[in-house]
């Protein structure tokens, strides 16, 4: 008999967002199927239902045309679900054969671990794959390709029905790519259900047999990859009006002098990174996930340490010991990770929009709430914030509000922000926020600000961007401008092996 | 209206029933009501002045994210320092006393120093600092014997009052939190106590400086600890082996009593000097009705739990709420 | 490398000879330190030499070689190699066997209760009220004989009560998500306030002389049950740690509580287990330590879960949880106690002793720090086309 997994009806909504609307569709076992989708099209939150982490607001998991319900991960397991994440889920300080076997140690009844056998069961695995790792290392001194390589092996270990993998391939080199795939191919051999979930092209119509689209919470349709291509895949993904977004509008037309240059910045992370960026510009960054986007303007930002390497800001070279200076001579940073690095969730929209300037807005030696009260009014007006008060807690609002606020905080009358970096601000906002960001950047960019978008959606960082710089491993691959830059050139140079 | 409204909703307010039924049930069950006697009350404020010293420098700490074990040891050593040096040299009694506050300063530095440049989890330095280092300090100061202090005006800091009623001491610790209070509350540094705590890597991409706060907390509370120390000589007149070292961990009972969380960025000064008036009625509540001081070591832990718990219910409504509310937006 | 391996051969045995010379050859009323100190060079050298030319020259050498200094023992063990040294060559009694004695029998109290903390650090997870409860199990038993209880009874219901409190404090962990230090701390108020209550602040003599011979008595008529327990406790747990699924469970909720969590493992479920043990060893060495001292006292063995936790650091054990395993431990135990020891023989004073520990203390802490650090530099050189590592 096959096996079969079913979505029957499933929805679920998240603060802000509905993550996923009435979604239905069927799997079955020896097909790869691909989940495919832009950022926030659910299929995470899809996973995550499936391994027990989420529990669906409405609708039902049928396995074998029987209804399922895993109220932890434990129940999902145990019911031969393996998910592996794009976060690890590995004890670093154990070794490759213990995490394998994490929860069913091999040993006899007193609770004796049978050190032998296990080391002679995690050594067929590791011959299977064929890699040059030995039961006995520590995980956590392995390279993060081995140890993503040990999460597989942990989910093939478990011989599970159903095997899912999120990403699997963003920290992988091609060598084990090609193990990876053969590992796919034997599953699937075996009739298993394999979902696999990438944004890589060139990997789903290698592997997959066939893709569920999904876009903004919804069903879309399934494919049979042998009887698709590039084109239908992304004309379903992306659908009609995201092109709309980007065409309406209103850009700069004026961009003036260089205001930032880039020569040869080294750090621990990047290598030999080298830019310009003008007035009123909107210079794009692509790359995969870990092309070391984040850290190049963590760099420049006085937040993480320099080897070597010049920045000069307006033809005047600058050195920032720490935030505080890059603050103070007019950069501005969103960082990805809003939540942890962006916002004090537990304090006020006021306390975070003056948080930069506090030193401004003094009467005598006291904080003057007054103005505070003024600057953070005037940040939930321009932008639309939807809350009652300024004293609303940060935490309490939806995630592009929250975007907001930090886009306030940056741009108030007190700042005097010439260049303003943008790390992944739609990431987790619904479609119609995105659409707000786009113009208020576009806004900023008309006012004569540098803006760097950072981006892992590309037809984001295409339809926004004057020009687009693409990374790979730490360095820049290559620079397109807004006419030349298209969806296939922007990852080729950014799956470029050097 | 709005204010009045947000009172009853908040924890001081809470703390504040509290203080009354405390302070109702000792006062009917005092022998001869005696326990709002003008005497009693200045007891009371009198035995706070200690605690109230590291409490300030706990709570800003607290605040920010940190925590702080070793004042009580640092005031120990401080005092042995002054009182050695009091005893042994003829150094005038306010370079004795500078001496003093500027040894808890450097070992606040060495807290600080071991946290932020070493990684070591705060309360295993401070710890470490404090019953080791600052303990044996203050042994070998004064050599393992009780040193009298002769000096007046050391002695009337200790135990002078103002106006024939008053004890300086009071006045002292009651301006400081106030001050502190008003430092906290009102000024960008007090601000940045509380971003820093609320999440400090954000508040340094943001343009704060959460290590030079760290630095300045931990010196602050090194030298409020050694301040209390000196009181505490001075008081009994004598550089003493033992001195504060047991008085640090209660005040840490009361900040978080006061409404300070574990985890840093909420709480107040007010809510501290609530947490405060409460620990202390209660334990001197037990000695005017002739408990055992025993007792009072016992029950400084079960107010500890006590306020834990109580931090913990409240988080935990305010979580509820929160959910509730995003739910519906 | 070479050159240097022959010049640590030829000094080392020019130096050993040399040492047996003076050794073999002693003069009258002199003690021999230089020929000791001699030979114990020379074999050093000797070893080094002969490590080094043998890594020269195999591969396989060098491994091992490099597996040997990479260890975290093996930076403990020359530490412990230079304090004796050091101890013995300011008072040469510090090794005679009388002394030896006394630090295997000082290292009970430290050392049994380092075995329960450790478990606990390993996972993630402390105790600031061993000590206390320790104390608090001393207090209980005496009081508990005074109205002639049988000892037996007495000591099973100390036990139990040591349950009961490692539930206590599993339950405001694990339950009310309390930090585990402050949480502790308050119970270890609680207890040392509890003490003084029930006895008054006086210590309470035990007249019971069977429950005396808990103490006294003699296993295999060499080693005292005290320190016989505590071998065995040490060894036990060894092997619990790393044979057992459930101690390769306290290491996985340590390293990584979320992983362990999606696997199926209960992290609250360990943590709890860990605690209930820890309390009842801390009530054992309560007990034997009343039995020892033919009294309860309210201040015994308060403030030994510092000196537990400072030998489990010292042996390796980080306090983030995940890391360290019970033969560092017991170095780490030797180390603590032959180095208080050593302080206390040289004649320091017990004031300076105690800033002594706590420099050691931070210095284990210190070296850790440093460890972990070329650790993730390693790490990061190694492989240096990957992405940062981000701290989980």
């Amino acid at each position: 008999m096959t096996y079969t997994l079913e979505y029957k009806n499933i929805s679920k909504a998240f603060p802000g967002v509905q993550a996923l609307d009435n979604v239905s569709f069927k799997m079955s076992g020896g097909k790869v199927t691909a989940l495919m989708g832009e950022n926030g099209a659910g299929k995470s939150t899809l996973l995550k239902i499936l391994s027990g982490d989420y529990q669906p607001d409405e609708g039902k998991i049928l396995i074998n045309g029987e209804e399922k319900r895993f109220r932890s991960p434990h129940q999902a397991i145990k019911s031969s679900i393996s998910i592996i994440y794009q976060e690890r889920q590995l004890v670093n300080t154990l070794s490759v054969a213990e995490n394998l076997f994490l929860e069913d140690l091999p040993g006899n009844r007193l609770g004796f671990i049978n050190k032998a056998e296990l080391r002679r069961r995690t050594q067929e695995i590791i011959d299977t794959f064929g890699l040059p790792i030995r039961p006995t290392d520590i995980v956590g001194r392995l390279s993060v390709a081995y140890q993503q390589m040990v999460e597989i092996m942990k989910a093939y270990r478990r011989d599970s029905n159903i095997i899912a993998f999120d990403e699997p391939t963003a920290p992988l080199t091609d060598k084990e790519i090609v193990i990876l795939f053969r590992v796919i191919q034997t599953l699937k051999e075996k009739g298993k259900i394999v979902i696999y979930v990438s944004h890589r092209m060139k990997e789903i119509f290698e592997i997959t047999d066939e893709i569920v689209v999904m876009k903004d919470g919804h069903y879309v349709k399934t494919l049979q990859t042998a009887e698709t291509s590039e084109q239908e895949l992304v004309r379903l993904m992306v659908g009609r009006d995201i092109g709309d977004t980007y065409a309406n509008l209103n850009r700069n037309d004026k961009i003036g002098d260089v205001l930032l240059e880039v020569n040869n910045l080294v750090t621990d992370y990047v290598k030999d990174v080298s830019f310009k960026l003008r007035a009123g510009e909107i210079l794009g960054f692509s790359g995969l996930v870990g092309a070391g986007r984040t850290e190049v303007m963590r760099a420049l930002f006085g937040a993480d340490r320099i080897i070597s390497g010049e920045i000069k800001l307006e033809g005047e070279v600058v050195h920032f010991r720490s935030p505080r200076d890059a603050i103070g001579a007019g950069i501005a940073l969103c960082p990805e990770d809003r939540k942890e690095q962006g916002l004090i969730l537990g304090r006020s929209i006021r306390d975070n929009v003056s948080m930069p300037v506090l030193l401004k807005v003094k009467k005598g030696v006291f904080l003057d709430v007054g103005q505070e009260e003024e600057l953070a009014k005037e940040a939930v007006r321009r932008y639309g914030i939807k809350t009652p008060t300024t004293e609303k807690r940060v935490g309490e609002l939806s995630g592009g509000n929250q975007q907001k606020v930090i886009l306030g905080r940056w741009t108030s009358d007190k700042m005097v922000t010439k260049i303003l970096i943008l790390d992944e601000p739609t990431k987790g906002i619904d479609v119609g926020a995105k659409a707000e960001v786009y113009q208020t950047v576009c806004d900023l960019a008309r006012q004569g600000i540098g803006v760097i978008f950072i981006s892992s959606e590309l037809t984001e960082v295409l339809g926004m961007s004057d020009n687009i710089i693409i990374m790979h491993n730490g360095r820049i691959t290559g620079t397109l401008s807004r006419e030349e830059a298209t969806e296939e050139r922007v990852l080729e140079l950014a799956m470029l092996e050097s | 209206m709005e204010t009045l409204k947000k009172y009853f909703k908040s924890n001081t307010f809470t703390l504040t029933i509290l203080l009354i039924l405390i302070v109702a049930f000792f006062w009917a069950a005092s022998p001869g009501r005696s326990y709002l006697s003008l005497i009693n009350v200045t007891n009371i404020l009198n035995s706070m002045v200690l605690f109230t010293l590291f409490a300030i420098g706990e709570a800003l700490l607290i605040i920010s994210g940190s925590v702080d074990l070793s004042p009580g040891y640092i005031g120990t050593a401080s005092g042995a320092l002054m009182t050695a040096v009091l005893a042994n040299t003829g150094l005038p009694w306010f370079v004795a006393l500078l001496l003093g506050l500027a040894l808890g300063c450097v070992f606040g530095l060495i807290n600080a120093l071991l946290v932020n440049e070493l990684g070591f989890q705060a309360f295993i330095a401070t710890l470490t600092v404090g019953s080791f280092v600052a303990k044996g300090f203050a042994y070998i100061l004064v050599d393992g014997k009780v040193i009298p202090i002769k000096n007046r005006v050391i002695v009337w800091i200790g135990t002078g009052r103002l106006f024939g009623i008053v004890p300086f001491t009071v006045i002292l610790s009651l301006l400081l939190i106030l001050i502190y209070g008003i430092i906290l509350a009102k000024t960008v540094f007090g601000r940045t106590i509380y971003l820093c705590g609320g999440n400090s890597q954000a508040a340094r991409l943001a343009g704060l400086n959460p290590r030079r706060l760290s630095y300045i907390l931990f010196a602050n509370s090194g030298v409020l600890g050694a301040l209390a120390g000196i009181l505490y000589d001075a008081r009994l007149k004598s550089g003493n082996l033992d001195g504060t070292n047991n008085y640090a961990f209660p005040a840490v009972t009361a900040v978080i009593l006061g409404g300070v969380s574990f985890g840093g960025g909420t709480g107040n000064m007010f809510g501290c000097f609530l947490g405060l008036l409460i620990i202390n009625s209660f334990n001197n509540g037990l000695t005017v009705m002739g408990v055992t001081p025993y007792w009072q070591s016992v029950a400084s832990g079960v107010l500890l739990l006590l306020a834990l718990t109580l931090d913990y219910l409240a988080n935990r409504r305010t979580k509820r709420i929160k959910v509730r509310r995003t739910v519906e937006a | 490398m070479l050159v240097l391996g022959i010049i640590f051969l030829v000094l080392g045995a020019i130096g050993t000879v040399y040492g047996i010379g003076q050794v073999s050859t002693p003069i009258e009323g002199t003690s021999n330190f230089l020929g000791i100190s001699c030979i114990f060079f020379g074999v050093i050298l000797l070893i080094m030499g002969i490590m080094l030319i043998l890594s020269r020259k195999s591969e396989r050498w060098r491994g091992r070689t490099k597996n040997v200094t990479n260890a975290k023992e093996f930076t403990l063990v020359v530490v412990q190699i230079i304090i004796l040294y050091i101890f013995w060559a300011i008072n040469p009694n510090y090794l005679s066997l009388n002394n030896i004695r006394n630090i295997f029998n000082s290292a009970f109290v430290v050392g049994t209760i380092a075995v329960g903390m450790s478990c606990l650090l390993i996972s993630g997870k402390l105790d600031l009220s061993a000590g206390n409860t320790g104390m608090l199990a001393g207090v209980l038993v005496s009081l508990l004989l005074r109205d002639n209880l049988p000892w037996g009874a007495a000591v099973i219901i100390v036990l139990l009560f040591g349950a009961v409190t490692g539930l206590f404090n599993a339950a405001l962990v694990n339950g009310l998500n309390f930090t585990a230090f402050i949480a502790t701390l308050a119970v270890s108020t609680i207890y040392g306030g509890l003490a003084l209550v029930l006895t008054n602040a006086q210590t309470i003599p035990i007249g019971n002389q069977s429950f005396w011979r808990l103490a006294s008595a003699n296993v295999f008529g060499v080693f005292p049950l005290p320190f016989f327990i505590m071998i065995i406790l040490l060894i036990a747990y060894g092997i619990l740690l790393s044979n057992t699924r459930f101690g390769r469970r306290v290491y996985m909720v340590g390293g990584n509580a979320s992983a362990a969590r999606l696997a199926g493992i209960n992290p609250k479920k360990v943590t709890t287990i860990l605690y209930i043990n820890n309390s009842v060893i801390a009530c054992v060495v309560g007990i034997l330590v009343a039995a020892r001292m033919h009294m309860g006292s309210p201040s015994a063995i308060s403030g030994s879960d510092l000196d537990a936790i400072t030998a489990s650091v010292l042996g390796g054990v980080a306090y983030t949880g995940g890391v360290g395993n019970m033969l560092g431990v017991t170095i780490g135990i030797l180390v603590l106690t032959s180095f208080q020891n050593g302080l206390v023989v040289v004649g320091l004073d017990s004031f300076y002793q105690i800033v002594a520990k706590g420099l050691l203390l931070i210095a284990a802490l210190t070296l850790d720090f440093y460890r972990e650090k070329a650790r993730l530099k390693a790490l990061k050189t190694g492989q240096a086309e990957e992405p940062p590592i981000t701290a989980e």
